[in-house]
């Protein structure tokens, strides 16, 4: 990739200190500091693992004890020793993580005593109730939980920016705007919206490119805290891409 | 940004949640997140290549010529097949290019059908998967079923393969990711049933594709309008199980044998099996072993064609079972690695020609079993032989009273039996043990036989079966006591030999038609594939009241050639289109008499008895003198019934004498056994001195020109009468 001027995705010094590079990075070292980057991780992306525990056949129980002990496990002492630079992106990492305790160590784990190492707080209740308010489908568990992780991602990072807009007080700007980070619009749906907001066409242009841009920048960083190199994100949000449309 | 739009994404047209993500599409988001020259390929690779905005209104001009199915406004027509038209369409609520599959009218025949095409389709449309070709809607549209789908611009295998290997790498890579699809379908209980190189599309990023997911067997169906039409596509891909007709064996190794059969194209260019009619290709299917692939491209790798040719193994048993057996073995391959797939060795390939081939298994085991019995029985002739040589040493070898026995049992005996006994066996074994009604005697069907009869029909076999072994004897004591060589190779070679194999054959034949009763189903005939090209000209002949054109077009089309079968079917068309479209059909054609295929058939088998009967009397008064005498009256009747043929068919071409000729034997032997079968009555009498010959007085030279003119009139009246029966009312 070759980055313009003013491309807003141009890698910066991000990577030394993006939460998924520190837990690679920390290896056997065993630092706190890793440790919490990983909670950080998991805290963000909880719910495409319930989903996928859930798809597996599991009861909302079940994938809610599944899902706590799972954490509770991956953030004990000894587990960041696992950790390998080849793991790749932490989303695979979770899923064969995932995978391992569930087929392994259900069992033993279920016997042991929980709260020895760190709490994901997780409201399974939420999360029962959003996931039987969406749609029947027909994925395999593996491919839900790509769904849910891209989707799960999506929010924070809309969230984000929503929240970005409001505390400099242009949330209607972000509510009227939103539709045009994807979209392209033509000259004529441009003039109908400035109209709407009482900006000049030229403001407005500016102001969505900007929006584009914040975006674009949000949703890069959100995903390098996933991954281990910068090279890798193209390819992630390719994809996540397939996922959602899969 | 009305609520409207806010369900349907404006760009990708995907229909959206309204609580998730502030309303906004996810994958669009998604694909925001990359700079715009690599958003660019996305659109082109991911999204089922929807075109822009700005080139959609430049080359398509709404609402011109082809109109619109619904929601969909069809901009080009892609392609025309046996089961429906394609075009390139615009859905106008999404604002995206879709593929439009409109199925033929009539294809599907009644409402329990469109509710089986339904319920087909809605399961296909579940299937989301990178290499499938995703369904999105089905609807009806005029009484037309159509189901939309992804818009992939690309080739398919057969345009890109073109008649020439592609590199075995790609092939493999290709085959892998379309097994990959396969086994996501099959894992949803969607079977494809058509896979072929036409029905796998390679997009622009090069990755296959497959389409027309779980909709073959709709379109397959039992209706009779499809078993004269059919939409079965291309026999060269399809399974042995599905040539045969035996849907009840289809499942996922079909599906694996196409792909092998796609592979099998993709290395060496040519389908396995590529007949000159789909009646033929369909027999090789069943039948025949591809040529390896090795020896059509010699460059093609060991390995892939150990893979291929286990794809398509006759049994399904012995073929991968499952599709991701195969990625799994094509990702060896691919790795370098050793494949699981092991060539059919020898012996296994020898069993299983035999098996297909059981005409030369009954003659290679008479043989053997003949040969080992009669080596068996010599060595104790001969011991014997030696030691009453020992009693009488002045013995000397010499033709005597053995040789002149087997000599007077080959001239009456055997001659009787071939020409008397097996051919009126042959009647009694259909009329007794299948159970035919007379007037359909000698119409090739399948009876249920009755068990108790069929072992009895058995036991005769094996009593003929121990007659033959017995007479073998008798020529091996003739070599062994006289020295004699001619007459015992004679009696082995034509009367043993043949009697063995005939007896053996009606065993066989009685064990099959049980077997067939007691385990498995009779097979169904599948019907002639048609393109709806080939059917519309059969029809217009048909409505035109030009049968002999519409039968040739059908013969043409199908590669059958027994005329009785292919007229049935053109009549069944005629008494279906007359149901269906009377108005269409000329006058000429409506004021001709029906023809009664049944009463026909039954006409022509009474024809045939009766000519024995009738023919056998005059043979009372003519007894047979010598083989000479029967050889003239053969080939006056072949000669006769060669002229009449001739005439009738306004034969032009080799092809079409050599039919003629070949009915006229038939009939000639016809007439020879009924000649036979009375004149040793008519011997019989005259050996009594009940009746005299009326050419006991002449010379042999009149007889056999007598015998050769009556040959010609016989000849040619039975060929004349044979045309005739077709007109009965």
């Amino acid at each position: 990739m070759q980055p313009a001027r003013d491309d807003p995705a141009k890698p910066r010094d991000y990577f030394a200190t993006t939460e998924w590079t520190m837990v690679l990075n920390a290896g056997r070292s065993n630092s706190t500091s890793a440790r919490n980057a990983l909670a950080q991780l998991c805290q963000s992306y909880w719910y495409p693992l319930y989903a996928y525990a859930r798809r597996r056949g599991n009861s909302h129980e079940d994938a809610e004890d599944l899902t706590q002990g799972f954490f509770t496990r991956l953030l004990e002492l000894n587990s960041l020793a696992q950790v390998r630079r080849e793991k790749g992106k932490f989303r695979s990492f979770l899923l064969a993580s995932l995978n391992h305790y569930l087929s392994d160590e259900w069992d033993r784990e279920r016997a042991q005593k929980r709260g020895k190492g760190r709490v994901i707080s997780l409201d399974a209740n939420l999360a029962e109730e959003r996931l039987s308010r969406e749609p029947v489908d027909m994925l395999t568990p593996e491919k839900l939980f790509e769904k849910k992780w891209a989707m799960t991602l999506l929010e924070s990072v809309v969230h984000k920016l929503q929240r970005e807009f409001e505390s400099a007080g242009k949330g209607a700007l972000f509510t009227a705007l939103k539709f045009s980070i994807a979209s392209g619009e033509n000259d004529e749906s441009y003039a109908k919206l400035a109209s709407q907001l009482g900006l000049s066409e030229a403001t407005l242009r500016v102001t969505i490119h900007r929006l584009r841009q914040r975006y674009r920048q949000l949703l890069r960083d959100e995903i390098a805290r996933t991954v281990a190199s910068e090279a890798e994100v193209d390819g992630e949000i390719r994809e996540l891409f397939a996922a959602l449309a899969g | 940004m009305n609520m409207k739009t806010i369900k349907l994404c404006r760009d990708c047209g995907k229909p959206l949640a309204p609580d998730t993500l502030l309303g906004l599409c996810p994958e669009c988001m998604m694909k925001a997140g990359l700079p715009s020259s690599a958003k660019a390929t996305i659109a082109v690779s991911l999204d089922a290549f929807v075109e822009g905005p700005e080139t959609e209104t430049k080359e398509f001009v709404p609402g011109t010529k082809l109109g619109y199915i619904g929601d969909y406004e069809l901009l080009e027509e892609i392609a025309r097949g046996g089961m429906g038209v394609v075009y390139k369409a615009r859905q106008s609520s999404l604002k995206r290019i879709v593929a439009i599959k409109m199925i033929r009218s009539g294809e599907l025949a009644d409402e329990r059908e469109v509710q089986r095409f339904r319920t087909e389709a809605e399961a296909a449309a579940q299937l989301q998967h990178p290499n499938i070709v995703a369904i999105h809607e089905i609807g009806e549209h005029e009484g037309k079923h159509y189901f939309s789908m992804d818009f992939v611009e690309g080739k398919n295998l057969a345009q890109i393969a073109d008649g020439k290997p592609v590199t075995a790498q790609s092939a493999a890579e290709w085959l892998m990711a379309i097994a990959g699809a396969v086994q996501y379908a099959h894992q949803r209980g969607v079977l494809h049933r058509d896979l072929k190189p036409q029905n796998i599309m390679l997009d622009a990023e090069g990755r296959a594709r497959v389409t027309d997911f779980g909709l073959a067997k709709n379109l397959t169906g039992d209706s009779t309008l499809t078993q004269t039409g059919a939409v079965m596509g291309s026999p060269s891909y399809m399974s042995p199980e599905q040539a045969r007709g035996r849907n009840d064996l289809v499942g996922p190794a079909s599906d694996v044998y196409s792909l092998g059969a796609i592979l099998y194209e993709l290395l060496t260019g040519r389908p396995p099996f590529r007949g000159k009619s789909p009646m033929e290709t369909l027999s090789q299917v069943v039948n025949d072993e591809p040529p390896r692939p090795r020896a059509v491209n010699p460059n093609a790798p060991v390995d892939l064609e150990t893979i291929c040719l286990k794809c398509l193994e006759k049994e399904p048993v012995r073929r991968y079972p499952t599709a991701r057996e195969l990625e799994a073995d094509l990702g060896r391959f691919l790795d370098d690695e050793p494949v699981l797939a092991q060539p059919a060795s020898a012996l296994r390939q020898t069993m299983s020609w035999f098996r297909r081939h059981q005409w030369v298994f009954s003659a290679a085991v008479s043989v053997l079993a003949l040969t080992l019995l009669g080596l068996a029985y010599g060595l104790w002739e001969q011991t014997r032989y030696l030691t009453w040589l020992n009693a009488h040493p002045d013995f000397v070898k010499e033709p005597g009273p053995r040789t002149a026995a087997l000599g007077f049992i080959i001239g009456r005996f055997v001659i009787g039996f071939f020409l008397v006994f097996a051919p009126i066996f042959n009647v009694v074994y259909r009329k007794i043990a299948l159970g035919a009604p007379w007037g359909k005697i000698f119409t090739p069907q399948v009876y249920p036989p009755p068990l108790g009869i069929a072992a009895a029909f058995a036991a005769i076999a094996v009593a003929g079966m121990a007659c033959s072994l017995v007479l073998a004897a008798r020529a091996i004591q003739v070599f062994v006591w006289e020295g004699e060589i001619p007459t015992p190779v004679v009696c082995l070679a034509a009367c043993v030999f043949p009697m063995f194999v005939y007896f053996l054959g009606i065993l066989l034949d009685v064990v099959r038609q049980q077997r067939r009763i007691l385990i498995e189903p009779i097979p169904v005939a599948k019907p002639a594939p048609l393109s709806p090209e080939q059917l519309a000209q059969i029809h217009d002949a048909i409505f035109a009241d030009r049968r002999v054109e519409a039968a040739a077009l059908f013969r043409a089309a199908t590669g059958r050639s027994k005329h009785s079968n292919v007229l049935a079917e053109i009549l069944r068309m005629e008494e279906e289109l007359m149901k269906a479209h009377p108005e269409r059909f000329s006058a000429e054609a409506l004021s001709r008499p029906k023809i009664d295929m049944e009463r026909s058939a039954e006409y022509g088998n009474w024809l045939k008895l009766g000519i024995i009967l009738v023919i056998g009397l005059w043979m009372l008064l003519l007894p047979h003198r010598s083989l000479w005498e029967m050889l003239f009256l053969l080939m006056g009747l072949c000669l006769g019934g060669f002229i009449r043929s001739m005439s009738a068919n306004k034969m032009a071409g080799w092809k079409r004498a050599y039919r003629g000729m070949r009915r006229a034997i038939k009939f000639a032997a016809w007439f020879l056994v009924a000649c036979f079968a009375l004149s040793v009555a008519g011997f019989a009498l005259a050996l009594f001195g009940l009746i005299r010959h009326p050419l006991a007085t002449q010379s042999p030279q009149q007889v056999m020109l007598a015998y050769f003119s009556c040959g010609i009139v016989a000849g040619w009246l039975l060929v004349h009468l044979s045309q005739k029966k077709r007109k009965a009312p």
